[in-house]
């Protein structure tokens, strides 16, 4: 019984699995597609993985759509100074250019939050609205092309071929290792610990002597961390950063896949493991609605729906 | 306390500036009057105001793109372009440029309805009223330059009937839900009706982005080892379904997408298998929108030319092929 209190999301993707199995058991279940159920979602995971700590230490962050947009805007643009032979060197510079940038920008939010003492939820939609504008400059609106043709989109579409169409992607372990460096960060820890004290009980904290706005600023760095690697990963995948609608909504698919992951968003409470199946539930939705062919206006009620469900089959769970 | 707002009001005064540098800086274009014409006296600048959607995607984009361009070609106008994200934010923005006073608008409308009334105090009011692309419920425009949604699809469908001889099984890859994206879509399937060799075996949804699209037709490709074609309600689109078959290496399957869009025109230019045709759908047409109220209103005598000018034109969708690329081609637009 505890372990379904504790992981009732897990128990509700294998129930959401076995149903997507039965409805289309030739197309869902090949190697091929399963794969993709985490490749095509590598960086809404990232985000979310992300959100999970900052969830905790009771904040909030709604600008990472944008901030990633930023980054890798200002990433792809760096790498096209170095000229079309810039090789290994100008996509390194591209990394770290799209990765810093993104650490950087959850600084700024952080410091926002915690010296300038803005409610996260408008300090971060500064950001939303701010961060979106700045790569608009950068591109014109339009879109930025990697003068890379090759080796930069090596970064999400290549990796260790696990035999026929199958492949485990840079981008797949880029997502798995923050993952799981998240988890030990958070539950084992002392900064672990101290972010989910500072969640459950911010005054409590301070008479606690924890040092509350380090460890809140320190929250966002990380998730502006993982919103680089994200944005990374996005830019190399199609090998261009298009300005006006990249990342456009991750912020909500990030917390919802947070809040399916049973986190609260009071503070305090979450589990990167739960989250990192939150974003799979969200995966295998959007999965089930293109392979089922659902009529496209009717497609947000049925994802509004399973997600309301699965939510529900975690607390009927924890009522137990 | 005080430290913040004070770094907080240094901030936005240092934005205004910006912005204000950026907004002036850009009509120095060009400083001499257009050769030929009759140029305004000094102080007679013809106003116009242009009142389009936000760039949310390459299409839109295109059009802020166009319409700034155009703006730089007449010196003696005084041309204001605001973008709008919303039809609610459009009319409150068309209603500021009312009152600032403007002697034409050119407004692409975020939605047919919800723009008619502001249109219509506009007309009301005597402004010169340039509709481009959706037209408005009630025919208060002195020009309406319509878009052809429904030829969009129907030209594209005719052309994939055609290639496959009337057999085949194609995906039709939609939009965001609204109107253009129904016409295209409509317009489509009505013409593929009248083929009942070709079977649309999807109708996914790629959001008018490259990602949206790559990752819905990566998903379903393996479920239909048979596919034909692809046909795309738009340019951005297309290229994310191309990444997709690239990967899936299905390189035998053809995508037909529209929009106008430079990098899928020279596609089809060099003859790529992938991209046999396309079907235009400009962004330049809010260009054609801007000359036609600069040079109805720069000379004067309005009310009689209004009796000399059509009221209702048609752009027609084009199918575009090897042959007839280079006329659609722009390599300096941005999309």
């Amino acid at each position: 019984m505890k372990f379904l209190k504790q992981y009732g999301v897990i128990v509700a993707f294998f129930l959401l699995f076995i149903v997507s199995a039965i409805m289309d058991p030739g197309n869902f279940l090949r190697p091929e597609n399963l794969l993709l159920l985490v490749r095509q979602n590598v960086d809404i995971g990232l985000i979310a993985v992300g959100m999970t700590i900052v969830i905790v230490a009771g904040g909030i962050d709604l600008s990472v759509g944008a901030l990633m947009t930023l980054a890798a805007a200002v990433g792809l643009t760096a790498l096209n100074q170095q000229g079309p032979a810039g090789g290994a060197a100008a996509v390194a510079i591209a990394t770290v250019v799209t990765v810093g940038l993104g650490t950087v920008l959850g600084l700024i939010n952080g410091l926002l939050v915690t010296m300038g003492r803005l409610a996260p939820f408008v300090a971060t939609l500064c950001g939303l609205v701010a961060f979106r504008s700045l790569a608009l400059v950068i591109g014109q609106a339009g879109e930025i092309r990697s003068m890379s043709p090759d080796l930069f989109p090596r970064i999400a579409n290549e990796g260790i071929n696990l035999g026929g169409n199958l492949k485990l992607t840079w981008g797949m372990m880029i997502f798995i290792g923050m993952a799981v460096i998240a988890h030990i960060l958070l539950e084992r820890t002392a900064l672990g610990r101290g972010w989910v004290a500072v969640g459950s009980n911010e005054k409590a904290s301070h008479y606690a002597a924890l040092p509350v706005a380090k460890l809140k600023t320190l929250s966002y760095v990380f998730l502006g961390l993982c919103s680089g690697l994200a944005g990374l990963i996005y830019a190399s995948r199609l090998n261009s950063v298009s300005t006006n609608n990249m990342g456009t909504l991750y912020e909500l698919d990030a917390i919802a896949a947070v809040v399916i992951g049973g986190a609260s968003l009071a503070g305090g409470k979450g589990k990167v493991i739960n989250t990192v199946f939150g974003v799979l539930i969200l995966a295998l939705i959007g999965n089930m609605l293109v392979l089922q062919n659902v009529d496209s206006n009717w497609k947000g009620f049925v994802k509004g729906a399973i997600i309301l469900l699965a939510v529900m089959v975690q607390r009927e769970r924890k009522a137990s | 306390m005080i430290r913040w707002s004070a770094i907080a009001a240094s901030l936005l005064a240092a934005s205004t500036l910006f912005v204000g540098c950026t907004s002036s800086s850009a009509p120095t274009a060009s400083g001499a009057a257009p050769a030929g014409g009759a140029a305004p006296a000094a102080g007679q600048k013809v106003r116009i105001g242009v009142s389009i959607p936000s760039a949310t995607h390459g299409w839109t984009a295109g059009v802020n793109w166009w319409a700034e361009q155009t703006k730089a070609l007449y010196p003696d106008a005084e041309i204001t372009i605001v973008t709008s994200d919303s039809p609610s934010k459009q009319v409150s923005d068309i209603e500021a440029m009312l009152a600032k006073g403007v002697d034409g608008m050119v407004i692409l409308a975020t939605e047919s309805a919800a723009i008619t009334p502001v249109a219509k105090t506009a007309k009301e009011r005597g402004v010169y009223v340039v509709s481009v692309d959706r037209g408005f419920t009630e025919p208060v425009a002195d020009i309406f330059l319509e878009g052809d949604n429904i030829g969009f699809g129907r030209v594209a469908a005719e052309f994939i009937s055609k290639k496959l001889n009337g057999n085949g099984k194609v995906i039709a890859l939609q939009g965001l839900p609204s109107t253009v994206n129904t016409d295209r879509l409509n317009g489509f399937k009505e013409a593929i009706k009248g083929t009942p060799g070709i079977q649309i075996v999807a109708e996914p949804e790629g959001g008018w982005n490259r990602d949206q699209a790559y990752k819905a037709v990566q998903t379903l490709l393996p479920k239909h080892a048979d596919l034909a074609a692809v046909w795309a309600a738009d340019d951005d689109m297309a290229l994310g379904v191309e990444q997709a078959l690239k990967e899936a290496n299905r390189t035998n399957v053809w995508i037909v997408g529209g929009g106008g869009m430079k990098d899928v025109v020279k596609k089809v230019m060099d003859k790529d298998a992938m991209f046999p045709a396309t079907v235009t759908y400009s962004p330049n047409m809010i260009a054609s929108g801007i000359h036609m109220a600069v040079s109805a209103l720069r000379d004067g005598n309005i009310d009689k030319k209004r009796g000399y000018l059509p009221r209702h034109m048609r752009i027609s969708v084009d199918l575009v092929t090897p042959e007839n690329a280079q006329q659609f081609y722009f390599p300096d637009s941005i999309y």
